[in-house]
């Protein structure tokens, strides 16, 4: 039984809030080694990197990498020139190091093959069981698609959001979203016409 | 069906029932914990200048030592698997200093420049290291090579924790294992191994047992069973009771074999042998059998000599000079 690779819940940020100027204290206090503003950062874009690894990698490696990419992240802080842009800047790092883990297991593990099971929790095995469901639908879709739709439904970040931290532009985010949802839904629906 | 591409996109306004139920479910994916960040060392802090700096010395030096590398770089093949290099290692090519290593389902082809290949099986390490003059120098950590040599004698060395291998123009085969034990089988030309001040020369048709002490004597493929199996019981205890059975099941061809006990036995023993190899072959009359129980060099050589696989001195692994032991 897996568990999409997450462990236990935290507490959510919110997506909507305005990242950048949040985002520019926290970086440069971050710099200057102050690690609870790491932590608020990592607080704030947890959900973004779990949604460009989950659209990326085998659930079962995602929260491992999630902590790889903050750690990389915290490191290199020094080499952020912008600290307004650290959204794009560590979803950067997150397709990297997901790049990096696809490289090294290529040859090994299909990423088929890592899918968990359903991942069905005491508190509410019905969600948790389209959560799994759901995430193995949009892997399945082209890569185009995947990204967007991850961002948008498990970072809950709006079209403008998605666009500011892929660098798509507001209509792609659009087609993207617009496709994306429909091959979704009869992939959902074929799946569970096979059930 | 705009309104849900407007309320997709904007984040505001209501969801048809199925994508508001797949936002939930997502929404609520658990994150990882979040780490103890003030466990995590700090990252070290330089000045972007020295940054900078260090990176342009690097590449100033990387293209420096690729320019004058990459003419020297041998080219490594994979045969099967992923095989790897390290160390001095660039572009599917190793220098001075690089390294391929197999993997127990990795083979690799090492293009020895100019002088022909070298094949890796699984489960090797070999180097590249420098040799003497003209030498092109490799070392077998452990595993096993097959060297396809087309070049002048002594050009092509191999050394071992067991010992060195000196290519005279062949084809052979190289096993090291990890315990201190390996083997030297030559399929064409000839080859010498040195321990020490212990040489073995070993022609095509013989392959020749590895110990760390160098005791191990080459052996014709061929040769009787009766032989093959009196020397492998040497080979595991060499005492007089087996070193009889190795004299008394040697052939005339068996001489090479006999000759390179010479020098690893005793001086009793050390008579046997000699007293062996006269009946077998025609030694030379000039060469009294004491200098040979003396070990002195061109005794040895003259006997050698009369084996017929040629001068011993086209043997010697450095120098035609050096004399055996």
């Amino acid at each position: 039984m897996g568990d999409l690779g997450l462990s236990r819940p935290s507490p959510a940020p919110d997506p909507h809030e305005p990242a950048a100027p949040v985002d520019a204290p926290l970086v440069a206090a971050a710099r200057r080694g102050d690690r609870a503003a790491f932590g608020a950062l990592y607080r704030r874009h947890a959900r973004l990197v779990q949604a460009v690894l989950l659209s990326r990698v085998a659930p079962d490696s995602v929260a491992d990498l999630v902590h790889d990419v903050f750690l990389q992240a915290m490191n290199r802080l020094q080499a952020l020139r912008d600290d307004s842009a650290f959204a794009p800047w560590i979803a950067t790092i997150a397709r990297r190091r997901a790049a990096d883990w696809r490289r090294r297991r290529r040859d090994t593990v299909p990423l088929e093959e890592a899918m968990p099971e359903a991942a069905a929790t005491e508190a509410d095995p019905e969600g948790a069981f389209d959560a799994q469901a759901a995430v193995a639908a949009i892997r399945s879709l082209p890569e185009a698609y995947r990204e967007t739709l991850m961002l948008r439904f498990v970072a809950g970040l709006n079209g403008p959001e998605i666009a500011a931290r892929t660098g798509l532009t507001h209509g792609s985010v659009r087609v993207n979203l617009h496709r994306g949802v429909e091959m979704l839904r009869k992939k959902l629906s074929e799946d569970s016409g096979h059930a | 069906m705009r309104d849900e591409d407007e309320a997709l996109f904007s984040g505001r306004g209501s969801l048809p029932e199925d994508l508001a139920r797949l936002e939930r479910a997502l929404s609520q994916l658990p994150l990882p914990p979040e780490p103890d960040w003030s466990a995590r060392p700090r990252a070290e802090r330089r000045p972007p200048v020295f940054a900078w700096a260090a990176a342009a010395a690097v590449l100033v030096i990387a293209s420096a030592a690729l320019l004058l590398l990459g003419r020297d770089a041998w080219r490594v093949e994979t045969l099967a698997g992923k095989p790897s290099l390290g160390g001095v290692a660039f572009a599917g090519r190793i220098a001075l200093g690089g390294r391929v290593t197999t993997d127990t389902r990795s083979r690799a082809r090492l293009d020895v420049q100019g002088l022909g290949v070298v094949e890796l099986e699984p489960g090797s390490v070999l180097r590249r290291v420098r040799g003497q003059g003209p030498e092109r120098k490799l070392a077998l950590d452990h595993g096993t090579l097959t060297a396809f040599i087309q070049a002048p004698p002594r050009q092509f060395v191999v050394e071992t924790p067991l010992g060195v291998a000196t290519d005279l123009g062949c084809t052979y085969t190289l096993s090291v294992a990890p315990g201190g034990h390996g083997k030297l089988a030559v399929t064409t030309g000839r080859v010498t191994f040195t321990r020490g001040r212990l040489e073995s020369f070993v022609p095509a048709g013989t392959w020749c047992p590895l110990f760390a002490s160098g005791d191990g004597v080459p052996r014709r493929d061929y040769a009787s069973d009766a032989f093959l199996d009196a020397i492998a019981a040497y080979d595991s205890a060499p005492g007089p009771p087996e070193l009889v059975r190795v004299l008394e099941t040697a052939e005339p061809d068996d001489a090479i074999t006999l000759w390179h006990l010479l020098p690893r036995v005793d001086e009793t023993a050390r008579a046997r042998v000699a007293a062996r190899i006269a009946a077998l072959i025609e030694v030379p009359a000039d060469v009294s059998r004491e200098r040979v129980l003396a070990l002195e060099p061109a005794a040895l050589d003259a006997w050698w000599g009369a084996i017929g696989m040629g001068p011993a001195s086209e043997w010697r692994a450095t120098s035609p000079k050096q004399a055996l032991p």
